[in-house]
């Protein structure tokens, strides 16, 4: 099989405005982009306006927007990192219609519904960042303490599931449970937690965790946007 | 399983705003010495909700807790 051109090779071309290589992004990620938007809940219409833009935004612009593939460190795939920007362009999207439609007949919004958008407290200024945090947040909050600790221990400290049974003095068959239990919990709650905010988003569990780690590699003092 | 909570403990990790200050603190000495009991097994039952919980509000001291554990492991023979 022919092996396409180097990702870091591609994006610097397409930094320094290289047309050929953006026929080349598009080429290998456009369609997949757009089946994950599809995926995750978006319209065809929404999805292709998006990609439209996110394209024109990989190219440089005017001198105060540099091309969004300058806040691509190559910590992480390509792909996935273009999919979080996507994600999260859409969520605003879909936020600003939502407030829209809820805007009185006359158009103007009372002082009430202005606040209330305003008092969200928002200490990630990053829909997407802002969303995965209150989520998964929030489930660790429900989750009991003994269970969080465990996972702790086994998961970031590397004890055997046989330490905990001789520390906590309990059999193996209930520290396994307690791990497989909490981890369920913890997903239900997180994915729940993210339906009763947004609930034209649709991700699974496998997406969540793919963009945590996109966010903890990918992004350096970036929104997830692509802008500062 | 394994990865999966790592990723998603360090996010919040990385990106909580409560991070400063918490890092490289050791429990104090009460708390020390309860936790030096539950690695060798010894702590009573009724007292390790107790301990759950106040690793729980202060997660930083669960490595010192996995420490004293690992410090535990009979050593490895050399081949």
């Amino acid at each position: 099989m022919r092996k396409g051109p180097d990702t870091e090779f591609v994006v610097r071309q397409c930094r320094q405005g290289e047309p050929n290589a953006l026929g080349w992004l598009r080429l290998t990620h456009h369609e997949a982009l757009r089946s994950i938007l599809l995926a995750r809940g978006a319209s065809l219409t929404e999805a292709e306006d998006l990609l439209a833009d996110l394209w024109a935004d990989c190219v440089p612009g005017s001198e105060d927007k540099p091309p969004l593939l300058d806040k691509f460190n190559g910590r992480c795939s390509l792909r996935g990192w273009l999919a979080t920007v996507l994600t999260n362009r859409w969520i605003d999207l879909k936020r600003k219609e939502h407030r829209r439609a809820q805007l009185p007949v006359n158009g103007e919004s009372s002082a009430d519904e202005e606040m209330s958008e305003a008092e969200l407290p928002r200490t990630r200024d990053d829909s997407l960042l802002e969303l995965l945090y209150r989520s998964i947040g929030e489930a660790f909050a429900r989750s009991p303490a003994q269970a969080l600790v465990v996972l702790r221990l086994v998961h970031e400290y590397g004890l055997t599931q046989r330490e905990i049974c001789r520390m906590a003095d309990w059999s193996e068959a209930k520290v396994s449970r307690l791990l497989s239990e909490a981890m369920a919990q913890i997903r239900k709650d997180a994915l729940r937690s993210l339906k009763t905010r947004d609930p034209w988003l649709e991700l699974s569990w496998e997406d969540l965790e793919a963009m945590c780690e996109i966010y903890q590699k990918g992004f350096f003092g970036w929104r997830a946007d692509g802008y500062r | 399983m394994n990865d999966t909570f790592q990723i998603i403990s360090g996010f919040l990790d990385r990106f909580g705003a409560e991070v400063e200050g918490r890092i490289l603190q050791e429990p104090p000495d009460e708390v020390k010495a309860s936790l030096e009991r539950f690695a060798r097994g010894n702590l009573p039952t009724e007292e390790q909700p107790g301990v759950f919980e106040i690793l729980n509000r202060n997660p930083q001291w669960v490595a010192w807790l996995a420490s004293e554990v690992k410090s535990l492991r009979p050593e490895t023979r050399e081949s």
